[in-house]
């Protein structure tokens, strides 16, 4: 399964229960990073907006500015907001912060880790009962249920995520994220139900964010990928769905995940040697073009999928 | 779309009256005004307040896209009456602009010059004067921040100008590519993509600006591994620079061979793309 949209940036400390004066100096340190990476001068972006002392003491964390100059200042530094605000994202988007390492521990396949980062978060979670902790502990308890099979998150947490996702009135990022990431927690039938909602859903999102609309494809294709583990007959009806859409070139690795399961699939129901041999041609593209971590995970994937169709000893 | 109006959009969304926003951070009339933009309110706190609500500061700017959707919008539509090879009306568009409001003239004159992109792509024609093209060709070198407006205008307008045009602005774009990928991946992707139009048309035109520029992305960090069709497409076109190079039986091969690869894809966007470049440059049987 792929996690889904996970952005690197610098490393912030573990178990941090953001405080006030972290967020201050987070957001100054941001707009600095920023700043200096595009060599501007303080004098330069505060221009017309601010004074340089103040300026620079927003950066070191010791004034609040108001969040219209902020994007005065920003874009005379031709930052956008949305450049400046992901840097500044507690929970998804940045090594540090918990998304991240739940991610890298889940690639890692570092079971003991993750399960650690599982048990953390909950407690986070059932300290501050936020919204978020509680997608960030989802999210990461779903990673972890992926490469265990353990189901760490007590049933009640279970329930109030069903009625979560249940209801949801419109797919944005947290909803996306979640499902994308939390999907091996729930039964089939809901997995089946919320990825064709969410599929249905896919060419809306696409008019207004590239980045979500390629997440929401993944978080679909996870769907399948994990029915396709558990109870196949529900794969045929979602990717004929999922191939009746047009997917641009401009999100090739969708296309070639669409691709590649739905080839998985054929391979389960009718296995012969024209199906394996098409899958083994569909992931030498990869090989060919030196991607040799993808080449890898897919390799991992077909294993897990259909089994070992590859003729050498790599596979075991 | 002030910042104000767009909190206030989403706490209407998530259903939180005034004082339950407000409470212990700020006051009911504070949030108000600052919803109503008639005063400011301080980033911290603001963040604060979204933070209560469940949003984060990026999912907050996030939602802005979704909620200025006019420049979007008249991008969808120019790329309807493309894709449905309407010239006629492509032209007509370009001849008549909508009357845009103070402010967005920079994105009204993009959305014109994507027409004109669009239009020479399907006719081979050019409905732009040569010095709209020197004034996008300077704005976009000006350009500090590039997004997928700006990025989505180059593609569609390298042809139109000069090698030299065409080789700056690709370099700029693909100084850019490596500090897009942390935030956003999406961008990353369109970025490349308007990187290896730039050599497309390089190689085209046979010009030497072709490998200069290659040597160039040959120095940064290589496209990420999930970009599978921008990276056979840069293979494709350094075969082809190959052959242009030396004209021998083997090198014709290693083309028709990275075309090959791409087959199992089942990607006909892909396969185009690959033959338009090879009927304009060495007219191989693939």
């Amino acid at each position: 399964m792929n996690n889904i949209s996970i952005r690197v940036r610098k490393i912030a400390d573990k178990n941090m229960r953001i405080s006030k004066r972290r967020v201050k100096m987070m957001l100054g340190e941001n707009f600095r990073e920023l700043r200096t990476a595009r060599g501007m001068a303080l004098k330069d972006v505060a221009k017309g907006v601010a004074s340089v002392a103040t300026v620079s003491k927003f950066e070191n964390g010791v004034t609040d500015l108001a969040a219209g100059k902020v994007t005065a200042l920003l874009k005379n530094m031709g930052v956008s907001f949305r450049e400046f605000a992901s840097l500044s994202d507690q929970s998804t988007g940045h090594a540090g912060s918990f998304l991240f390492k739940a991610v890298a521990a889940y690639r890692n396949d570092d079971q003991p880790q993750m399960r650690e980062i599982v048990l953390e978060q909950m407690d986070q979670y059932h300290k501050t009962r936020s919204e978020i902790d509680f997608n960030d502990m989802m999210s990461a308890a779903g990673l972890y249920c992926d490469i265990s099979g353990e189901i760490l998150v007590s049933d009640k947490d279970l329930a109030q995520l069903m009625e979560k996702l249940r209801t949801i009135s419109e797919w944005n990022e947290n909803e996306i994220i979640l499902f994308g990431n939390a999907m091996t927690l729930l039964p089939d039938n809901h997995i089946f139900m919320f990825a064709r909602d969410l599929l249905a859903h896919l060419d809306q999102i696409k008019s207004w964010n590239m980045s979500l609309y390629r997440d929401g494809w993944s978080a679909v294709l996870n769907a399948v990928d994990t029915l396709m583990q558990h109870e196949v007959s529900y794969c045929p009806v979602l990717l004929r769905l999922c191939n009746a859409e047009e997917v641009p070139i401009t999100i090739s690795i969708i296309l070639f995940r669409r691709r590649f399961l739905t080839l998985c699939y054929n391979e389960l129901t009718e296995p012969s040697a024209a199906n394996r041999q098409k899958i083994i041609d569909l992931l030498a593209i990869l090989q060919f073009n030196g991607s040799t971590k993808l080449w890898g995970r897919y390799r991992r994937s077909t294993l897990n999928l259909v089994g070992n169709i590859f003729e050498d000893d790599e596979a075991k | 779309m002030g910042l104000g109006k767009q909190f206030k959009y989403i706490r209407a969304r998530k259903n939180f009256t005034l004082e339950m926003a407000a409470t212990g951070i700020t006051t009911t009339n504070a949030l108000a005004a600052f919803e109503a933009g008639k005063k400011d309110m301080p980033l911290e706190k603001m963040q604060e307040l979204l933070l209560r609500m469940g949003v984060s500061l990026r999912q907050f700017a996030n939602i802005s896209d979704r909620l200025s959707q006019t420049s979007q919008d008249a991008r969808t539509h120019i790329h309807e009456l493309y894709l449905a090879r309407d010239t006629a009306k492509l032209a007509d568009l370009f001849s008549n602009p909508i009357p845009v409001a103070a402010g967005d003239e920079v994105l009204a004159f993009l959305d014109h010059m994507l027409i004109a992109g669009k239009y020479y792509d399907l006719t081979g024609k050019q409905l732009c004067t040569d010095e709209e093209v020197e004034n996008l060709t300077t704005m976009l070198l000006e350009n500090l921040s590039w997004d997928e407006a700006e990025l989505d205008v180059l593609f569609w307008t390298l042809r139109l100008m000069n090698d030299n045009r065409v080789f700056m602005l690709s370099r700029e774009v693909l100084n850019i590519t490596e500090s897009l990928r942390d935030w956003n991946f999406a961008l990353y992707g369109a970025a490349w993509r308007s990187v290896l139009e730039g050599l497309a048309v390089l190689v085209e035109r046979n010009s030497n600006f072709a490998s200069t520029l290659m040597r160039q992305i040959d120095m940064v960090e290589p496209m990420a591994e999930v970009l599978i069709a921008n990276r056979s497409t840069y293979m494709f076109l350094k075969a082809i620079m190959v052959v242009q190079k030396e004209d021998t039986e083997g090198n014709r091969e290693l083309v028709a061979d990275v075309y090959r690869h791409i087959l199992p894809l089942h990607s006909t966007e892909l396969e185009d793309n690959l033959r338009k470049i090879n009927v304009r440059t060495l007219n191989l049987e693939l």
